[in-house]
């Protein structure tokens, strides 16, 4: 294990789903932000063109707000730019010989993601040294 | 051994010994409430690993440019909330991001304490 970020994360699956929703809030935002530099846009420029107050903006770009795919939109259109399009990564899926497709060890389908979770319950904060339960 | 997260762009390493302790006193405002800490270990993991495989946070609710290296660079904050990652780009490791250590923050200054943490901190990495 490279570092106790990795090793906390893979303590359990209720981590791991801590820091895929961190990462794709993180992911957005920082897109967002890519694109008003580029464009030379500002907070309070974005959130006159929504017709929303700066505060809701800021709070939307930070991540204390969560944001819903609509305002996603807005956002978009008000920095004229095109309807993000949604793509979840699926390496190396290919049909299996029987027709099935199959997937690769890196490949998550979300039905296999559901039934591992309900046959396995992960503990909130399961440790293996304890050093977060113990905080 | 020197713990790292790797990325695309950068190698984000720790330059103290036991970043994870470390990380654990920053985070003893919300003792006892675990479902608070595990949200923010896995925020900070997430800024962590979004910096070494872009390169940078280009949110201003996630970085800040802070004081000067003796080598006349600045050195950064990644932040979340109230905790902070200090940390500076190496010039004798090239593209490697140090953290120098995490810290909760009362306030929005830089305190004089976790300055002189970074500037030892860079002497032993850069100098030593």
């Amino acid at each position: 294990m490279s570092n106790f970020f990795e090793k906390w994360a893979n303590e359990s699956k209720e981590h791991q789903k801590l820091v895929a929703e961190e990462s794709l809030i993180l992911d957005v935002t920082e897109e967002i932000h890519a694109q008003m530099e580029a464009l030379g846009v500002n907070r309070a420029e974005l959130a006159e063109r929504m017709g929303k107050s700066k505060a809701y903006v800021s709070q939307l770009l930070s991540g204390s707000r969560n944001m819903t795919l609509r305002s996603l939109a807005d956002i978009s259109f008000a920095l004229g730019l095109d309807i993000p399009k949604v793509t979840f990564p699926l390496a190396d899926t290919h049909p299996a010989t029987n027709g099935e497709w199959e997937a690769s060890g890196n490949v998550i389908r979300m039905s296999d993601y559901c039934a591992r979770a309900e046959a396995v319950p992960a503990p909130e904060c399961a440790t293996d040294d304890g050093w977060l339960r113990a905080m | 051994m020197t713990q790292s997260i790797k990325g695309m762009r950068l190698e984000v390493r720790f330059a103290e010994d036991d970043p994870q302790s470390n990380f654990k006193e920053a985070l003893d405002r919300w003792r006892g409430n675990t479902t608070k800490q595990a949200s923010l270990v896995a925020r900070m993991y997430a800024q962590l690993q979004q910096l070494a495989d872009i390169g940078q946070l280009r949110s201003p609710d996630k970085w800040r440019t802070e004081s000067k290296l003796p080598n006349k660079k600045h050195y950064y904050a990644v932040k979340m909330g109230k905790i902070r990652a200090y940390g500076w780009h190496s010039t004798k490791h090239p593209g490697v991001f140090y953290i120098s250590h995490f810290a909760f923050k009362r306030s929005e200054e830089l305190h004089k304490d976790d300055h002189h943490r970074v500037m030892r901190n860079w002497n032993n990495i850069e100098k030593g």
